[in-house]
């Protein structure tokens, strides 16, 4: 009994194996569709994880953010900032006084033109950046150490600079051929604020402030740096009697609010914008995210349905070969008994097994062009130097080898009822 | 046993034979002679449940085949026909062994008794040197008696063959034609057979000619005559 059954198996295998093999070369599109899909769902994530991470993760469900409405070319952050583009003072106390809101931050943005000098490696650069301040109370949950977040001035002046600060500088250490730096290697880098004031009827000064970089942050993620609030207050009240008195040094440039009920978020919304502002929440940020994931997803969608109905196509075809090519055994088999359903069972259980292989094959395909784009990626395109590309887990390996096992059987079936109705007397005189 | 019963068959307006009706009985060993083209094959395929008439009814043992869904009529194929073919129809991909193996390994449960069974036939149809070899290693005669060992593994009550000799030498099909008449001795089994080889006509208890889309029964004191036209055919 032994015997028969051990000889069972191996006739199964042996038929399985040398079958499987032919249609593996047959239906090698579906590898690359299945590595296609693989490397689109990680890119997603990790896309979708990056714009979470640093957009969402900096805002909570209860927060907005109320700014200016900017007008193009108007920036807020744009060195020479314009009077339109700021919160009016007005707006900022009746904002402070509304009842909805448990908590109120402003931030505000030094009017004088302002470069930050950072030496290193022997040369230094200058870049304009905004000097923006805000109030320790807002990082707190936010940034690690914010109680030592304040204005002394006997002290460095701490500041808080965006997250894309280090890529920048990574990008620039790799024109260079220069070692890359972490975020811990480069807290209390020391740098000098350079605040140029040019006041009516007097010639142009340049004012040297020292400060350290005392974090990195997307909790504010804007191209600028962030500053103690009484700092900038300290600077616009040292320059005040060059410049006339009724223009304050600093504009208030956003405001944060934590909001009691969340429910009441769209009418705080419509109020806000009836006044002239603009209002940021995690929902207004999760449909902008939505809309940007929506334009990748289409874009992947249709170029994924050409690769799967050209795969499909390529299958179909290959298999319609296969079926041709084993025609006579098929026939053999039938003459000797063998049902239809057995002959359509046999063909897809094939083409099932052929779909698992490219699936898992497909997967560690995928997973190697994650790999190797999150390697290479930022080297092309140095915007994408932030993205930390994810390759995919356990669940998308299982999805790869039921969508795999799915497009083949699915471009098998057609062949295979050809096979199982093959004309048997036609194939019984050819025999 | 097998019941023909006016069968008819045509593809679209050519007509292949008309009433054909005939009765097989039990261990007997029917030869179906004609020309090339008369339809001799199509009947074999009539017969096994491969090809269904335009007209008529097959019976098996009292029941209309052609009714029988397609896996009850495969089981059909599989245990109660063997076929036999000219050019053997071998898996060239199995041993000998593994060939003969084949169909009963279709629909049988896991039994002890299959081994026994090639065993004997191993012994019974001179196969012992050969079983471990594949097809294309093996001669014209060798491939014949694995098709036959094949055929009679799940001890079919009708084996069919078409024009079994028709590809062997005259000294090979003598041993063919003596292995079938063997199988009908000392099986029981019942041979239906197109061929063209008049030794085996000469030898079989019946002989029908098909002529003209339709099926004769030759008697003794015809089938000098017939005999005569098959020679001529040759």
């Amino acid at each position: 009994m032994w015997a028969y059954l051990i000889n069972k198996i191996f006739f199964s295998l042996k038929s399985i194996v040398k079958n499987v093999s032919k249609s593996l070369l047959a239906s090698f599109g579906i590898l690359l569709l299945i590595a296609f899909i693989v490397f689109y769902l990680s890119f997603r994530t990790s896309i979708k994880n990056y714009v979470s991470d640093n957009l969402l993760g900096s805002l909570a469900i209860n927060e907005i953010i109320i700014s200016p409405k900017t007008r193009p070319g108007k920036d807020v952050f744009s060195p020479a900032v314009s009077p339109q583009n700021r919160i009016r003072i007005k707006d900022v106390k009746a904002i402070r006084q509304m009842e909805e809101f448990s908590e109120v931050h402003s931030i505000i943005r030094s009017n004088y033109t302002s470069k930050l000098a950072i030496e290193f490696m022997g040369k230094e650069k200058a870049p304009y950046v905004p000097i923006c301040g805000i109030e320790k109370e807002f990082l707190k949950g936010k940034v690690k150490n914010w109680q030592q977040f304040r204005y002394s001035k006997k002290k460095k002046i701490p500041l808080i600079a965006p997250k894309m600060a280090i890529q920048s500088l990574n990008n620039y250490t790799a024109v260079k051929g220069l070692p890359q730096f972490t975020e811990k290697q480069l807290i209390d880098f020391p740098c000098q604020f350079l605040v140029d004031i040019d006041p009516p009827n007097l010639s142009p000064k340049r004012i040297k402030i020292p400060a350290e970089i005392f974090a990195f942050s997307s909790v504010v993620d804007f191209p600028g740096v962030l500053a103690p609030t009484y700092f900038v207050v300290d600077l616009a009240n040292r320059f005040k009697k060059y410049y006339d008195q009724g223009q304050k040094g600093y504009s208030y440039i956003k405001m944060y609010a934590r909001v009691k009920n969340i429910k009441k978020i769209p009418l705080i919304t419509e109020r806000l914008e009836g006044m002239g502002l603009q209002v940021e929440s995690q929902s207004d940020i999760s449909k902008k995210v939505n809309k940007s994931i929506l334009i990748i997803d289409t874009v992947f969608f249709f170029l994924g349905i050409t690769i799967l109905i050209l795969t499909i196509i390529a299958i179909f075809n290959s298999y319609l070969i296969i079926v041709y090519h084993r025609s006579h055994t098929f026939s053999l088999k039938r003459v000797l008994g063998i049902s239809k359903i057995r002959i359509v069972s046999f063909f897809l259980v094939e083409a099932a097994l052929v779909g698992a292989i490219y699936g898992f094959l497909g997967f560690k395909a995928g997973n190697y062009l994650i790999s190797y784009s999150s390697d290479h990626l930022a080297a092309w395109l140095p915007a994408l130097k932030g993205i930390l590309f994810q390759t995919a887990d356990f669940n998308i390996l299982l999805l790869a080898i039921a969508s795999s096992i799915a497009i083949s059987v699915l471009a098998a079936f057609f062949p295979a009822l050809l096979a199982a109705n093959k004309n048997l007397f036609k194939a019984v005189r050819r025999l | 046993m097998l019941k023909l019963d006016q069968i008819s068959l045509s593809f679209g307006p050519r007509a292949i034979f008309k009433e054909v009706s005939l009765e097989i009985k039990e261990k007997s060993l029917l030869a179906i002679t004609g020309e090339s083209g008369s339809g001799k094959t199509s009947l074999l395929g009539v017969v096994s449940g491969l090809l269904k008439p335009s007209q008529g009814k097959v019976t098996y043992q009292g029941k209309n085949i052609y009714k029988w869904g397609d896996l009850r009529r495969s089981r059909f194929r599989n245990k109660e026909i063997g076929f036999v073919f000219q050019f053997f129809n071998l898996f060239p991909q199995l041993t000998a062994y593994e060939n003969i193996l084949y169909p009963a390994l279709i629909n049988s449960f896991i039994s002890s008794k299959v081994i026994s069974k090639i065993d004997y036939l191993v012994d019974f149809l001179e196969l012992r040197q050969i079983i471990k070899q594949y097809p294309a290693t093996l001669s014209g005669g060798e491939r014949q008696r694995i098709a036959i060992a094949r055929a009679v593994i799940n001890e079919p009550k009708i084996i069919l063959a078409d024009e079994p000799t028709g590809n062997l030498d005259e000294k090979t099909s003598k041993g063919i034609i003596d292995l079938f008449l063997k199988l009908k001795k000392e099986k029981g089994m019942t041979i239906i057979v197109v061929t063209h080889e008049k030794n085996l006509v000469k030898k079989s208890d019946i002989h029908y000619h098909l002529e003209d889309q339709y099926l004769e029964k030759k008697t003794k004191t015809t089938k000098k005559r017939i005999s005569k036209k098959v020679i001529k055919d040759n």
